[in-house]
C-alpha cells in the first residue's frame, strides 16, 4: 500500500506512515500513509524525513510506551498540494499512570523535505526523567 | 515597535491564552523553544505555582501546538540572524502573571543548556532553576 501512495508524491517520496505502522498494524489503512520524502538531500547527503527524523521520533514514543508510559500523540499535515502534505507537525504528551503527572511534553515540526531534525533522548534518559517525574 | 519585540510579544501572548495552562494556577511560565538550522523546531515546558497547597512549584506544560507559534519562532530567529549575523539555537521564554511581565534569553552555542541530562549535578533541581517566580525577569528580550 505504501509504495502507491509514495508515489503520488514527488521523487525521492516514498508512502509514509503518519503514526507508525509498530502503534497500529501494517494495516492500519491507506488514510494513515502520506507522500513522504524519502530520499537523502542529493548535495549534503543530509537524511530523508521519511528514515531519519521521524523515525527517530517514532521510536522515541515507542521506548517510552515501553517503559510504561502512556503516550498521545497527536500529527498535523499541512497540504500546500492536494496529495503531499508539505509539513508535518507533532505533538506528543508522556504520561506517568503512577503519578498521574506528565513526564514530557513536546511539539515541533519538519518539512517534508530531507535535512531536518529531531533530537530524540535516549532510553536511560528517558528512564531518568521518569524517576524525576516522580520527586517533589 | 521592531519586529524583534512585536514577534516576541505575539509568542508571549500565544503563550498566555493557551488552554493547556487554563485552570493550573500558573503563576509563573517557562517555555524552552529550539529552532534548528533546517528550521524544525522542538517546544517543550514547565509552569510554576507558589500556592502551598499545589502538588509541587512545577508542572511540565507546553503552550498549545500551533503553526502560527512555530512560524513565530522562525521568524524570530531568522529576523536575529538578519540583524546580528549570529542564530541561536535555543530560547527560554519565562512569563510571571503578576503584571505580566515576560523575558526571553537566547542560546546561541549550547545545545543542553535548558535541558542537561537527568542524573547529572545540573539537572539537579532544573526546573526550579527556570523558574520565573524565583529569578524574576526584566520585560522585554534579552539579546546578547
Amino acid at each position: 500500500m505504501t509504495l502507491p501512495i509514495g508515489r503520488q508524491g514527488v521523487p525521492g517520496d516514498v508512502g509514509g506512515h503518519i503514526i507508525g505502522h509498530q502503534f497500529l498494524g501494517e494495516d492500519s489503512g491507506a488514510y494513515n500513509v502520506v507522500p513522504m520524502n524519502g530520499r537523502p538531500d542529493p548535495s549534503s547527503g543530509a537524511s530523508n524525513l521519511n528514515q531519519g527524523p521521524y523515525l527517530s521520533l517514532e521510536r522515541e514514543i515507542a521506548t517510552w510506551v515501553s517503559l510504561g508510559m502512556e503516550v498521545e500523540v497527536d500529527v498535523q499535515l499541512d497540504w500546500r498540494a492536494p496529495n503531499r502534505p508539505d509539513h508535518l507537525r507533532f505533538e506528543f504528551t508522556v504520561d506517568d499512570p503512577t503519578t498521574s503527572r506528565i513526564v514530557v511534553r513536546r511539539f515541533g515540526d519538519f518539512d517534508n523535505a530531507p535535512g531536518q531534525d529531531f533530537a530524540p533522548l535516549t532510553s536511560s534518559n528517558m528512564q531518568l526523567r521518569i524517576e524525576e517525574s516522580r520527586t517533589r | 515597535m521592531t519586529d524583534e519585540n512585536a514577534l516576541a510579544a505575539r509568542l508571549c501572548q500565544l503563550i498566555i491564552k493557551s488552554s493547556n495552562y487554563e485552570g493550573t494556577g500558573w503563576e509563573g511560565i517557562s517555555v524552552i523553544c529550539d529552532v534548528y538550522k533546517s528550521g524544525s523546531t522542538n517546544v517543550t515546558g514547565y509552569y510554576f505555582t507558589s500556592d502551598p497547597g499545589a502538588d509541587r512549584p512545577w508542572q511540565v506544560q507546553t503552550p498549545d501546538s500551533s503553526r502560527e507559534f512555530l512560524d513565530l519562532l522562525r521568524a524570530l530567529n531568522a529576523a536575529m540572524l538578519e540583524r546580528t549575523g549570529a542564530r541561536w539555537k535555543s530560547c527560554l521564554v519565562q512569563i510571571v502573571r503578576d503584571g505580566m511581565s515576560f523575558a526571553i534569553d537566547f542560546e546561541y552555542d549550547r545545545d543542553d543548556r535548558w535541558d542537561p541530562m537527568p542524573g547529572t549535578p545540573a539537572r539537579k533541581g532544573f526546573p526550579m532553576t527556570i523558574n520565573p517566580l524565583v529569578s524574576g525577569v526584566a520585560d522585554g528580550a534579552k539579546d546578547r
